[in-house]
């Protein structure tokens, strides 16, 4: 009896052991992972791409990452401090070296701040608004100096938004033809070696990185345009990951029975959808009117239909991922439940009857297609024709943001604050710049209100301020917020330590391979 | 066809002569039979389709043969049968109007140029050629992702790509006619050139020019589809083609959603070209040269 | 006609078609830039990218890619440019047009050479066999099936294939080019590459299988009742001989006229199947072209597929000529 026990003890310890061997990360193999087109070169430091940021992650190294709940942490600074009045920013860099070898000091910030990043780099630009000086006093120290507190400057300094250039590469150079955008070097955990167009992108472990080496040997991205192909790529092994934006929603009940394949579904980074409304067209210059819109759209079924049930009904206009930008007594879902006997009355109140309104969007975004159908039926029930438009791109660009249209569904991302993406949507603006406010809606309190939130460190003092707009805007409705999609990736069971950052394309330099 | 026929040669014998000569070739009386369904189908969409085409429901993905969807319905719960039917009707539009457009700009440069040859003939053409040269898919891809995809630009942009074959054809047709006797003749009692064009040589060749019609409705059709299966195709009609983009992404899932459109659009085009095959032989075969 | 004299004609042929081919190249270069140029929608805008850009930072990259200038100046310039072999530089891609249309067009070629020579085997091999005997069983069922072939669209094929082999049977990949994880070398690259191409391939050769055969069998039944056939038959040479040595020789001719003639419908057709299976190759490359608005990688595709189509025709007219002494060049 006693000898059974002890052999099962012994069993049992073994078996532990098994299991925590299992979970001790092993370097070595190559992951697959997918992108769904080329990316239109490799220097993360002039676009805002998709698949280059996912290539860009991984190949360079910034200021500053976001841990997978978004708070900040040092990447190349290995310690930073602010001033008091929030105006001065002092980051001190580790030892780092470029790819090439050459070493990496802050006269490479500062040249790829001010020369590439600020001219060249959407985002960015914003931070750069704010920014009155960028000064390198010694090689490790670099100064950031604002003109006025800026609250989301630190979630704008991470690879996406500020990857560092390699000076000496590109300086006396135009950044935008250098052919270091073909074959880059960054000072990222993974190198450059190889691009097939319409193929692949290849890159391998930087031994020499500043930080903990990368586990993988080889990070491969491949291209695969048909979105079919992908979930197909995964189940056969001719892949290891595919991040949401590639992954149709369809595919992806099919994988979750798949022992091979772990789906994850999150919200990381909040992108949240909406219909912007064209406050100049006459019959949607009531706010009746869009309130009727509001009742008359059953978000519900778009999330389940057109969006794959990848996604959460929106709360308001900045979405869910801001629990300091949300406020309970304004929240849509309860004000706008889908009633198209209400929208009926509120448009019979506004004196609106037999509407047709054109419904203008991107016609590379098929999810949106999907969308206009249901929009299409929804309205019917309340008496408006939806002329669906969907247009190229730049085009799309032209009539929403020269207010040419009626309607027109768009998605927006808001990386770490809702200053950074969403309050450009909001704020009383002319028309003909593109991607800032599109409907026409001008309200001189909300502005102010805006405003004052975005200088704002302290989120308790921010919450208050921004609970004052949503009650302004939840009444006034220019835009038709419809929901937040939910994150997803779908990637091969043995592939471990994914997830790691904020955003799903960075950190791959932590991912492994159980055996 | 002889040179030294002095009549006006007679292309048909008639209508009811013509008709028995193309009920013998027995899959031109086949084809002539799915076009005439698909022609009743289009006219009668609204009684025969047992939904609207776009009336979306919750039950989406349900499986052919379900309660009230015998072809299923797709992502949006849309039945697919009545998709199919409304689609007719944007094919059959399409398919006609973009022939029409063609096979009138066709006939129009074709005669020009073989009626007066000379540097007419030879720039007409020219051009003609180069529009043979620029592949007529990728043409009108771009031109349509450029300028819009609604039903009169898809008819226009079809039918303006299409046209060279018909003008080659009558062009040929009328460099064999204005030497011909009876033409001499009516220019000898003072007739006007677009008279002697319109009423006394185009009716004489205008049977090759519809068997290249039947088959141009056929080539509109399949561009049409081409074309929505891109994505391009009239975003406020339900066609064939456009099922075919949405169903691009269900394949494992659905694939009643690409299986039935994909038969419609092939039973229209062989419709289609089976009734030019079959116009083709109860003419003169021998017109067949003209292309 | 002596040979020397017929090959020194059949040049200059060549050589006038060659130079009446100039002028349509450029009225090719001049429709497609006139309408790349006045379509609607800024290309600064795909160039920008997704942020509320300054006025004069637009106007920066406008007067960056040239595109401030009015359009006959610019036409003047790309026509210029064309001429010293620059395609000009890709917008989205930032790289030289030339190079990157370039790498995509091998591609291409081998999917569609191997399509054509598929199509042509096959086809040819039903045509005899449907002409051997005319009205027959397997008259019909190749008659049949190049009735379907004709009729069916290649993308929508191409679904089907990749629903029953890929899909449901798991024999064959769904798509791509070669597979990633497997870096092979040598003969197992080989094999792995045709076992991309074969769904493809067949999606696309299907409709030219069916023209192929048609034309063969229509001209074969024409030349096998004519003199000299008949003659070969009196002669005593086995029915077998007759058809492949001398009813095929007479048949060569419409057969490669067809494949010429048809070289446009086949780049169309790659464009498409290349999306479906996500070849990567010119014709996808146009397609997403189309959605970033990169006019200058338009125009290039446009420009050299032209090119290609005259030379194929070109090609199509010299070998009529070469096989068929009648033709007067």
């Amino acid at each position: 009896m006693r000898s059974f026990v002890i052999v099962a003890l012994i069993a049992l310890f073994f078996a532990g052991m098994a299991s925590a061997q299992a979970e001790t990360p092993t370097p070595g193999g190559s992951a697959i992972v997918i992108l769904g087109s080329d990316p239109e070169h490799l220097n993360a430091a002039i676009s805002t791409g998709y698949p280059i940021g996912a290539v860009g992650a991984n190949l360079y190294s910034a200021l500053l990452y976001l841990d997978a709940d978004g708070a900040p942490h040092g990447e190349l600074a290995e310690s930073w401090t602010v001033s008091d009045d929030d105006l001065v920013y002092t980051f001190t860099l580790r030892p780092a070296n470029f790819h090439d070898g050459e070493p990496l000091t802050s006269a490479d910030v500062v040249y790829s701040m001010e020369e590439v990043l600020a001219p060249n780099h959407g985002r960015f630009l914003n931070a750069y608004r704010a920014v009155e000086s960028i000064e390198a006093p010694d090689d490790a120290t670099v100064v950031i100096t604002l003109s006025e507190p800026y609250a989301p400057l630190i979630s704008l300094l991470t690879v996406f938004d500020a990857p560092i250039l390699p000076r000496h590469v590109f300086e006396g150079s135009d950044p935008l033809t250098n052919p270091a955008n073909q074959q880059p070097i960054g000072s990222g955990p993974f190198r450059f070696v190889e691009w097939v167009r319409g193929e692949r992108v290849v890159l391998e472990r930087f031994d020499d990185y500043f930080l903990e080496n990368a586990l993988l040997d080889r990070l491969i991205y491949r291209i695969v345009p048909q979105d079919v192909a992908r979930g197909v790529a995964l189940e056969v092994g001719e892949a290891d990951l595919v991040w949401g934006f590639y992954m149709p929603t369809a595919d992806l009940d099919r994988l979750d029975a798949n022992p091979d394949v772990d789906v994850w579904r999150g919200l990381t980074i909040p992108s949240l959808y909406f219909v912007f409304v064209n406050t100049d067209t006459p019959a949607l210059s009531d706010a009746r009117v869009r309130q009727a819109l509001m009742h008359a759209i059953d978000r519900e079924q778009i999330v389940e239909q057109a969006q794959g049930g990848l996604g959460e009904v929106a709360a308001g206009p900045f979405g869910a991922g801001f629990g300091y930008a949300y406020d309970e007594a304004t929240d849509y879902r309860t004000l706008y439940p889908y009633d198209p006997e209400r929208a009926r009355e509120l448009l019979a109140d506004a004196g609106v009857g037999d509407l047709s309104l054109d419904f203008v969007y991107d016609s590379a975004r098929g999810a949106f297609a999907a969308a206009a159908e249901i929009m299409r039926d929804n309205l019917r029930q309340v008496g408006i024709t939806l002329n669906v438009e969907p247009v190229e791109r730049s085009v799309m660009v032209e009539r929403v943001y020269g207010r040419q249209y009626d309607l027109s569904m768009q998605s927006f991302t808001s990386s770490g604050d809702p200053a950074i993406g969403y309050h450009r949507i909001y704020l009383t603006a002319e028309p003909g710049t593109n991607f800032v406010n599109a409907t026409g809606y001008g309200n001189p309190e909300v502005d102010a209100l805006l405003a004052e939130a975005a200088g704002l460190a302290d989120q308790a003092a921010r919450a208050e301020v921004y609970a004052r707009a949503l009650e302004i805007l939840a009444l006034d409705v220019p835009t038709l917020v419809m929901f937040d999609e939910l994150s997803t990736q779908a990637s091969a069971a043995n592939l471990r330590g994914l997830l790691t950052r904020l955003d799903q394309r960075d950190g791959l330099e932590f991912a492994w391979f159980a055996q | 066809m002889g040179l030294s026929v002095p009549a006006a040669p007679t292309a048909v014998g008639g209508v009811r002569g013509f008709w028995r000569q193309f009920r013998r070739h027995r899959l031109g009386v086949a084809g002539l039979a799915a076009v005439v369904l698909l022609g009743l189908v289009a006219v009668f969409a609204p009684l025969l389709a047992p939904y609207d085409p776009f009336s979306t429901s919750r039950n989406a993905f349900a499986p052919p043969g379900s309660p009230g969807h015998i072809l299923g319905t797709d992502h949006l719960g849309r039945d697919v049968l009545s998709g199919v039917i409304w689609g007719a009707r944007v094919s059959l539009i399409v398919g006609l109007a973009a022939a029409f457009t063609a096979t009138v700009i066709g006939i129009a440069i074709g005669a020009v140029s073989g009626y007066f040859g000379g540097w007419v003939d030879e720039l007409l053409m020219r051009i003609t050629e180069l529009f043979q040269i620029i592949p007529r898919f990728v043409l009108a891809l771009i031109v349509v992702a450029f300028f819009g995809s609604g039903l009169t630009n898809l008819i226009l942009v079809i039918g303006i790509l299409s046209w060279p074959q018909t003008a080659r054809l009558v062009r040929s047709q009328f460099l064999r006619h204005r030497s011909l006797p009876y033409v001499d003749g009516a220019r000898v009692v003072g007739m006007r050139a677009p008279r002697i064009i319109f009423s006394e040589i185009l009716p004489n060749v205008m049977a090759p020019v519809i068997v290249v019609a039947s088959l141009d409705i056929a080539q509109a059709i399949l561009l049409e589809a081409s074309l929505g299966f891109f994505g391009l195709g009239d975003p406020n009609l339900r066609s064939w083609g456009g099922m075919l983009n949405t169903a691009q992404g269900f394949v494992q899932r659905a694939w009643w959603m690409s299986v039935f459109p994909g038969i419609a659009i092939s039973l229209a085009v062989l419709g289609f070209n089976l009734v030019g095959d079959g116009l083709n032989e109860a003419t003169d075969p021998r017109l067949r040269e003209g292309s | 006609m002596s040979r020397a004299r017929g090959s020194k004609a059949l040049g200059a042929f060549a050589l006038e078609r060659l130079l009446n081919a100039v002028p349509l190249v450029i009225g090719v270069i001049v429709i497609n830039f006139l309408l790349v140029s006045l379509a609607p929608g800024d290309p600064v805008t795909a160039l920008i990218g997704e942020f509320p850009a300054p006025p004069e930072y637009v106007e920066r990259v406008r007067a960056q890619y040239g595109l401030d200038r009015p359009v006959p100046e610019r036409m003047v310039r790309y026509l210029g440019s064309v001429v010293r072999g620059d395609l000009g530089f890709s917008f989205a891609n930032r790289q030289p047009v030339l190079e990157l249309v370039l790498e995509r067009l091998g591609r291409t070629l081998v999917l569609m050479i191997s399509t054509v020579v598929l199509a042509t085997i096959v086809g040819v091999v039903l045509g005899v066999w449907a002409a051997r005997r005319p009205h027959s069983g397997v008259d019909r069922g190749a008659t049949g099936f190049a009735l379907a072939g004709y009729s069916i669209p290649e993308f929508w094929l191409g679904q089907i294939l990749i629903l029953v082999f890929a899909v449901g049977l798991g024999w064959l990949p769904a798509g791509g080019f070669r597979s990633i994880r497997a870096d092979y070398v040598g003969w197992a690259a080989v094999v792995d590459q045709a076992r991309h191409m074969i769904l493809p391939m067949l999606a696309l050769s299907f409709r030219y299988m069916a023209i192929t055969t048609r034309l063969t069998r229509a001209s074969l039944l024409e030349v096998m009742n004519s003199d000299y056939i008949l003659a070969s038959r009196a002669r005593g040479l086995s029915e077998r001989r007759v058809l492949w040595e001398h009813g095929l020789r007479a048949a060569a001719l419409p057969i490669i006229t067809v494949i010429g003639y048809n070289f446009s419908f086949i780049v169309a057709g790659s464009a498409l199947v290349e999306t479906v299976f996500g070849w990567p190759g010119v014709g996808r490359l146009m397609y997403d072209s189309i959605f970033t608005r990169d006019y200058p990688v338009l125009l290039g595709i446009l420009l050299i597929v032209s090119i290609a189509v005259i030379l194929v025709n070109l090609l199509t007219d010299v070998a009529y000529a070469l096989f068929d002494p009648r033709v007067r060049y």
